[in-house]
């Protein structure tokens, strides 16, 4: 017993020393805002804030809608737009500030479709409800055989085998995100390895349809008594995603100070692809006030069956 | 003695020998490609893989770092309130209805509770207090009722400070019943505490984040997934035998 309690001092010591290291403060006036941002696209907007103790990813996206709330800690959530846009409906005390990412849908074929054209018949699997009424949109008139899957992992494990393994129905096409999208498309050792590849990219099509940008992720702030404060913090956020897209040093040199696996379990990405994805900017990351971009939401949430957004959700 | 040590040695081995025959039969016949469920050879080149980043250790802390902290929390809860509950037995009625609710409510239903109230990363902490609570708190309780009654009938005799009578001779006896509570506890909060980083999504370091990670990134390949489990039982029985070999000394 004796040895087992030594051992466990042992641990808590070695854990406090463990703990500094893994987390030097950094030295910047917008540290401790308390951030929680899903792992993928839109935690790259937030690369320097690897440092910060109070900034935080989290892998699913439905826990974090989970967090927003009066007692949570955390005074900037990044999510889906039409995620915490329903969220702040139902109460959450949350404003809608800044989007941040664009669309980075894509509907990837996995080369069982022998006329290598969309048409009806085909079977497609699409993850989500947004993703589902999008493709709906977007591909009205063509029947096709949908079935949807709850997130875009499960999308990506249909790419990957060429079939829906929960109906285990061969799949022609598949809706799925970057940057899933490239990881899977890349990696040899999938069945659909040199046979699957990108068919359509679903922005352009957006774009042609509706003259609008797809509105994917953004920003919202706590609705608290410091709300005042957000103003210069944001605009710093700004020079950060201009920073993150255009300047390669600046990521170069986020990402040399980390051990990758920090970077692949905080972010979702190892340091390769997220060089990669930057450099061509595939996941369509960029920064606009929310309230100036009203119609392009507005027209989005029309698309799937929602009502317009009132300008009282919006930090302005 | 050393031959009975030997034998149950012998069989120990032939079971793990077993388990490696069903796995190599179910990863041949299952799975061509050995994605679903790999190979024992494949598994074990991986867990070496995994073992030999740094990073893992990094992981492998934070989860016990958490662990402790949660199960320090339910040990200093369960010693208090099962030391009441074991003299008062009035107390002990009074708290039945939530040790059972607690004990009860399924383990998801409270990882779900508290990343709304703490949030995803603390929620693993809160989680372990609430498994362990319950079992060390019965195991204080029982420790209490079973000890010898001519004991008790003395120390009621006995003039002297009630708490020193508690900490010196009645927590002492207790403590075979105290020990059995412990060690059935901390195997399964380190499990619960793995399915709770899962859970709740969190990606700060940790086994469970790193598990999810491995699950999300190549979501069709099993590997990584067995691996750390190869790992996590590791821990496991490494934990077990120090329990025993505490409780022999």
């Amino acid at each position: 017993m004796k040895k087992i309690i030594t051992l466990l001092i042992v641990l808590l010591v070695l854990c406090g020393c463990k703990q500094e290291e893994l987390h030097v403060i950094v030295d910047y006036e917008y540290s401790n805002m308390g951030i929680i941002v899903p792992t993928g696209a839109p935690a790259l907007a937030f690369l320097n804030s690897i440092d910060d103790p109070t900034f935080e990813t989290n892998s699913n996206p439905k826990n974090i809608v989970a967090m927003m709330n009066s007692n949570s800690d955390k005074r900037i959530i990044v999510l889906d737009t039409v995620t915490g846009i329903n969220a702040i409906k139902k109460g959450a005390p949350y404003k809608l500030a800044f989007n941040i990412t664009f669309g980075n849908y894509y509907l990837a074929a996995t080369g069982n479709d022998d006329n290598v054209s969309l048409d009806d018949n085909d079977n497609v699997v699409v993850f989500g409800d947004t993703g589902s009424s999008l493709f709906d949109y977007l591909f009205e008139g063509i029947k096709v055989n949908k079935e949807i899957v709850p997130s875009v992992s499960d999308a990506a494990k249909c790419l990957a085998m060429g079939k829906n393994l929960e109906s285990d129905n061969i799949v022609d096409y598949v809706l799925v995100a970057e940057p899933v999208l490239s990881s899977t498309l890349n990696n040899k050792e999938l069945p659909t390895y040199g046979k699957s590849y990108v068919y359509a990219d679903i922005q352009d099509l957006y774009r042609e349809k509706t003259n609008k940008e797809l509105i994917q992720a953004s920003i919202f702030i706590k609705d608290d008594n410091y709300i005042q404060d957000f103003n210069d913090y944001l605009y710093y956020m700004e020079t950060n995603i201009d920073n993150v897209l255009n300047n390669n040093t600046y990521v170069e040199d986020i990402l040399k100070n980390h051990d990758n696996e920090v970077i692949k379990n905080t972010f979702g990405l190892s340091k390769e692809m997220i060089t990669n994805v930057l450099k061509t900017n595939s996941i369509n990351l960029g920064f606009k006030k929310a309230i100036d971009n009203k119609d392009n939401i507005d027209y989005f949430l029309s698309i799937l069956n929602m009502e317009g957004t009132n300008e009282e959700i919006y930090y302005q | 003695m050393k031959k009975s040590i030997i034998n149950k040695n012998k069989y120990y081995l032939l079971g793990i020998v077993f388990i490696i025959l069903i796995w190599s039969v179910v990863s041949l016949v299952f799975d061509e490609n050995q994605m679903i469920f790999p190979s024992i050879f494949k598994v074990a080149k991986e867990t070496i893989n995994i073992l030999g980043k740094p990073y893992t250790y990094t992981c492998l802390l934070f989860t016990f770092v958490r662990l402790i902290i949660g199960f320090v929390i339910a040990l200093i809860l369960s010693i208090i309130l099962g030391t009441i509950s074991g003299l008062n037995t009035k107390f002990k009625y009074f708290l039945s209805p939530l040790v059972t609710i607690i004990k009860t409510i399924p383990t998801a239903s409270l990882v779900f509770l508290f990343l709304v109230i703490s949030g995803a990363r603390y929620a693993p902490i809160y989680i372990v207090v609430l498994i362990c609570f319950p079992i060390i708190y019965e195991s204080v309780v029982g420790g209490f009722e079973n000890s010898d009654s001519y004991i008790n009938d003395a120390l009621t005799l006995e003039k002297g400070n009630l708490l020193k009578k508690i900490v010196k001779i009645k927590l002492p006896l207790a403590f075979p019943y105290i020990y059995v509570g412990i060690a059935s506890s901390i195997g399964l909060s380190f499990k619960i505490e793995i399915m709770a980083e899962v859970l709740t999504g969190s990606t700060t370091n940790g086994l469970g984040s790193s598990i999810a990670f491995i699950q999300r990134n190549d979501p069709t390949n099993m590997t990584g997934i067995f691996a750390y489990s190869l790992i996590c039982v590791l821990i496991s029985l490494v934990i077990d035998f120090l329990c025993e070999k505490s409780k022999r000394n």
